[in-house]
């Protein structure tokens, strides 16, 4: 570990700490895209069109 | 009056063989836009920039000169890649995430290969700034690789932009050999049937940018105009009273700026900053970055098959990089080749869109890393 150069331990931290962040990141919008299929089913605006 | 002559004749006495293989370099650009159709809307004006950056003591480049002063003002402010980002945004239907959102899932597999080429960025001797903005070229993404590039590694812009588009052209040549190396026919010959999903209310249509804008936005406020500008082209495509914005986003706005960007890109592209082997390792490491993109998709989506019933091609994880609408194309093409009786391209197509988004995910992550990083 100590004879690894600096710049290739800040690139496992970036990968280290990226993956993770950024798999949340995306399970939060898939998470939001099925929330907002909930709250904002297709009926209810064919319904408000209509007015 | 020897003097004057002596002013003519400047230009031909400074030549190099260096601008010579840049003219040659710039006019396989043009060629390979107007011959081989390989993204000529950008690669066209790289070439005809490169061509105007190598003329000796060019007017075109330097104090005043305008490929300059087009570098300077739209792209080192990351002001060209945001402008395409609104088009690129009014021209992305999201109905298709919304509709079947596990294809994120699909999306960010294909984005591991940042990750991996920033690591083997580091390995070749690239300082962390310079290898971030390397590891992007994975998202087979070009705005989002200038984007990056301009905010770290300024001084390899030109490389960094002409692999990005070089690559993306490439996609039907690289991805096929990847693909076939790492399935095997009876998978490249899952079917997939199509269900659709629900309808997409428009309402769900309007908030989903909206949210994405915050969530973004509050884990790397840095990349903030990133996501934000593409959420916009997003919502005035959705909202349905700015049609002619919309419109404008995805042609004039889109072309206009591309050609600027490109003639900007060219104009950096001097034998000085470009005949270098920091720019053959980058054009290196960008075809490895397409490949461990590719590979990263068709890994994971055989690991998901393990623990999945109802059975995924792996193929359509390769199609979750950025390269838009080729990846999804290719990915079809070659489930067709398999069995005539497999259309893919609905799947491969809703998981290529993913991959739009998900690459803007990875830049956003890869920012506001490397910014914590570097401490600035």
């Amino acid at each position: 570990m100590a004879l690894m150069p600096e710049a290739v331990g800040k690139a496992l931290t970036i990968a280290a700490v990226g993956l993770p962040v950024m798999f949340s990141v995306i399970g939060l919008f898939m998470l939001l895209a099925k929330v907002l299929l909930v709250l904002f089913p297709h009926e209810a605006d064919a319904a408000t069109k209509d007015h | 009056m020897s003097a004057t002559l002596t002013n003519l004749v400047a230009g031909i006495s400074a030549l190099s063989w260096q601008h010579l293989v840049m003219w040659l370099i710039g006019s396989t650009l043009i060629y390979l836009g107007v011959k081989k159709n390989y993204e000529p809307l950008l690669l066209i004006p790289i070439g005809f920039g490169t061509l105007m950056a190598n003329i000796p003591l060019s007017g075109a480049i330097g104090e005043g000169g305008p490929l300059t002063t087009l570098l300077q003002v739209g792209v080192l402010t990351e002001l060209f890649p945001i402008l395409i980002f609104v088009g690129v945004g009014a021209m992305c239907d999201f109905g298709p995430l919304l509709r079947n959102p596990e294809v994120m899932l699909l999306g960010a597999s294909a984005q591991i290969g940042i990750f991996g080429t920033i690591i083997a960025s580091t390995l070749l001797g690239f300082p962390i700034a310079q290898a971030a903005a390397i590891g992007i070229l994975g998202t087979a993404d070009g705005p989002t690789t200038i984007y990056v590039a301009s905010l770290f590694a300024p001084e390899i812009l030109a490389p960094l932009a002409l692999a990005a588009y070089s690559y993306m052209a490439l996609t039907p040549l690289i991805m096929p050999p990847i693909i076939r190396a790492l399935t095997t026919s009876a998978e490249r010959r899952i079917r997939m049937v199509y269900q659709g999903g629900p309808e997409i209310s428009r309402s769900a249509r309007l908030v989903f940018p909206l949210c994405v804008i915050a969530v973004a936005g509050l884990i790397a406020p840095v990349a903030a105009p990133l996501v934000g500008f593409l959420m916009l082209g997003n919502f005035l495509r959705e909202c349905g009273v700015t049609d002619r914005l919309s419109q404008s986003a995805q042609n004039e706005l889109i072309n206009v700026v591309t050609l600027l960007l490109g003639l900007a890109i060219g104009g950096s592209m001097t034998a000085e900053n470009f005949l270098t082997w920091e720019s053959l390792g980058v054009m290196a490491l960008g075809l490895a970055a397409m490949i461990f993109a590719t590979a990263g998709g068709i890994i994971i989506a055989k690991l998901l098959n393990a623990v999945r019933s109802q059975k995924i091609n792996p193929m359509v994880g390769a199609a979750g990089i950025s390269a838009f609408p080729m990846a999804g194309r290719v990915v079809a093409k070659m489930a067709f080749a398999e069995d005539k009786q497999n259309y893919l391209l609905m799947h491969a197509m809703a998981v290529n869109i993913s991959g739009q988004l998900c690459s803007i995910v990875a830049g956003v992550v890869v920012i506001a890393i490397t910014k914590a990083i570097l401490g600035s």
